[in-house]
């Protein structure tokens, strides 16, 4: 567990450290997702709350976002702009659908805030809860390449 | 694990101090977003070490610290529109802005 927190904090400061070299303004802000995802990473092995752990993966759609929009404002990445979008809805999706799968409901909730997927499967259950995740990316995944096909693009 | 712990806390005060040296030195509005974002990254791994002494508050934190990355990500996400909507580009310079007018 020491090592691999400690590998997480290499990936985070390394990717960090990379955007002073890296001269690409969207290539800068891509090395934030893996300093993020290695933030959230050593918040599990941690312990750290599964709320706060969701909290910090959409803090990480966040960065993709931000990133999405930067490639927009620079002129030799509009080109791949819709096919990113289909990359992000993938990822974000697995991420989730992971997230469901595998955070496991009484180890990593503390007693003040109980984690979403003990108050999700309270409510209706942890498999109903997959289910509706998956259902989510899959549309995600529907609507992005409908997109495409409208515009007369190939996904 | 308090080599962790003090690795920990060396490795977010880095994070700050990077994050804070690339939102000075940079002149680019883009690159000013990369480095607030890079100081709420070394904020939130120092929210780590608190965690394990007071959860409920390290909790709170996390959550004011969000709050404010998202708002701040936000709102330059606006302004970047509105730059590129008014024939500017966002990765361009104001030096070299200036320069061009």
């Amino acid at each position: 567990m020491n090592i691999a927190i400690l590998a997480l904090m290499i990936i985070a400061a390394a990717s960090c450290a990379a955007v002073l070299v890296v001269k690409d303004v969207v290539v800068a802000a891509a090395c934030l997702v893996p300093a993020a995802c290695a933030i959230a990473g050593i918040a599990f092995l941690l312990s750290f709350s599964a709320y706060a752990i969701v909290l910090l993966l959409i803090y990480v759609g966040v960065v993709v976002t931000f990133i999405i929009v930067a490639a927009t404002a620079v002129e030799k990445y509009r080109p791949f702009i819709d096919r990113y979008r289909v990359a992000t809805a993938i990822v974000t999706g697995a991420v989730v659908l992971l997230l469901a799968l595998r955070i496991p409901s009484s180890s990593l909730s503390i007693s003040a805030t109980p984690s979403l997927a003990e108050m999700c499967s309270a409510v209706v259950g942890k498999w109903f809860y997959a289910v509706v995740i998956l259902l989510v990316f899959l549309a995600t995944m529907v609507l992005a390449v409908v997109q495409l096909c409208r515009r007369g693009q190939s996904p | 694990m308090t080599m962790n712990f003090t690795t920990l806390i060396i490795t977010s005060l880095l994070l700050i101090v990077l994050g804070a040296g690339v939102a000075a030195s940079s002149n680019e509005l883009m690159r000013v977003l990369i480095g607030l974002e890079m100081m709420f990254l070394g904020a939130v791994m120092s929210i780590l070490l608190l965690y394990l002494q007071y959860p409920v508050l390290s909790f709170a934190i996390l959550l004011i610290c969000l709050g404010t990355a998202v708002a701040e990500t936000v709102i330059m996400i606006g302004l970047i529109y509105r730059m590129v909507r008014l024939g500017y580009r966002a990765t361009t310079s104001f030096k070299e802005k200036y320069t061009e007018e």
